[in-house]
């Protein structure tokens, strides 16, 4: 809470952002290299296996709209976020449901044992498992953890995205703490 | 309101901004916040091209649809040619059971078999209702199923190996016997 405005991550690219306003192609690319893969597993969860094309579309608005953009690093991590919410609303209205995210039921031991996950391929699955297992959340506490772990985003600024109160995105992103602490195997040794 | 049950707003704040790995939930997050996987990084170009365009480049957004696209194409190919494989082996291999295949060569060995009283009666009870009358008729029926299902065979070798004895003695059957007796 004594945090400042967002818990965004280790980098603060907020002169990337500045330098992408301006035309710089490489800062830009700093920047998508940094959101892209977070932008992407916050999707996954949302709208599942149309991901990618979803994140597309966000970054093709992100770069439309960046001139008109103002703001440091987490308040670019928020705008994305927001712009991919946009996109994966449109998606779902166009699919008329809610996708679903299959759990890979094998992984929960590994998942929780945090032991081998040494290989680049290893880790990949294993985050794409836990991705689906917060996804089987129900839809609001599910997006609450999206956007506050995955985002790296505070509860205020996902209250603005969601357009709830701060105490609400706390409540929801705790009982799908809960919830999923029950999902996750207790450790076996 | 959570403070008493678990996790404390304490302790789901440390969950939520990483800064607990030790539990089997704190692991499960720091997963599903790891670090960036190659795959995850595939559309850099594509996005370097639409921030050189200004926004305005739909044509590399269509490309990398269109490429989903076809991979979904090629699984649902890969998933027909599954399906399919098997009978297109099975019949390559002529393990697939068309009843073309049999019927028409036995075909010539059924004349014989009209001429005697016992096996007339047998067609008769085989097929009652499109043979109601004599057992000579019965026989030419039975045959005629040859050419048909001959015809339907998917193997221009079958067709072509014994074919034009197989349909002479079908288109004709009738003289051959009539004249044979």
């Amino acid at each position: 809470m004594v945090e400042p405005a967002s818990a965004a991550g280790p980098a603060d690219l907020s002169g990337a952002v500045a330098a992408a306003q301006d035309g710089d192609e490489g800062a830009f690319r700093d920047l998508f290299r940094e959101v892209q893969p977070a932008l992407l597993r916050y999707l996954r969860g949302l709208i599942g296996d149309d991901a990618e094309d979803v994140a597309s579309e966000t970054w093709l608005q992100v770069c439309r709209d960046l001139p008109g953009f103002s703001g440091d690093y987490a308040n670019f991590r928020a705008w994305t976020a927001t712009i991919a919410r946009h996109r994966a609303m449109d998606h779902v209205r166009r699919l008329r449901r809610r996708p679903s995210v299959a759990i890979p039921v094998e992984m929960l031991a590994d998942l929780a044992s945090g032991a081998d996950t040494e290989s680049e391929a290893v880790e990949a699955v294993a985050t794409g498992a836990a991705i689906a297992l917060v996804a089987s959340l129900p839809a609001q506490q599910a997006e609450a953890v999206l956007l506050r772990v995955v985002m790296g985003l505070d509860a205020e600024t996902v209250g603005r995205i969601l357009g709830k109160r701060p105490g609400a995105v706390r409540t929801a992103a705790y009982r799908g703490l809960r919830r999923l602490a029950t999902l996750v195997p207790e450790e076996s040794p | 309101m959570t403070g008493t049950r678990w996790p404390d707003r304490a302790a789901a704040e440390r969950l939520l901004k990483g800064e607990d790995t030790d539990t089997p939930l704190g692991r499960l997050l720091a997963h599903a916040r790891g670090p960036a996987a190659p795959h995850e990084l595939l559309g850099e170009h594509e996005a370097a091209a639409m921030f050189r365009a200004g926004g305005s480049a739909p044509p590399p957004a269509r490309a990398r649809r269109t490429l989903s696209r076809v991979l979904t194409v090629k699984v649902a190919v890969v998933g027909v040619l599954l399906t399919g494989s098997g009978l297109a082996v099975a019949s390559a291999t002529g393990t697939l059971p068309m009843p073309a295949r049999d019927t028409p060569r036995p075909a010539p060995a059924v004349p014989p078999r009209p001429p005697a009283a016992t096996t007339g009666v047998r067609d008769q009870q085989h097929a009652p209702a499109g043979t109601p009358g004599a057992p000579a008729t019965a026989a030419p029926t039975e045959r005629a199923k040859g050419p048909d299902e001959h015809a339907r065979s998917p193997h221009p070798s079958g067709n072509t190996a014994h074919p034009t004895p197989a349909r002479k003695n079908d288109n004709t059957p009738g003289p051959p016997e009539g004249k044979g007796p």
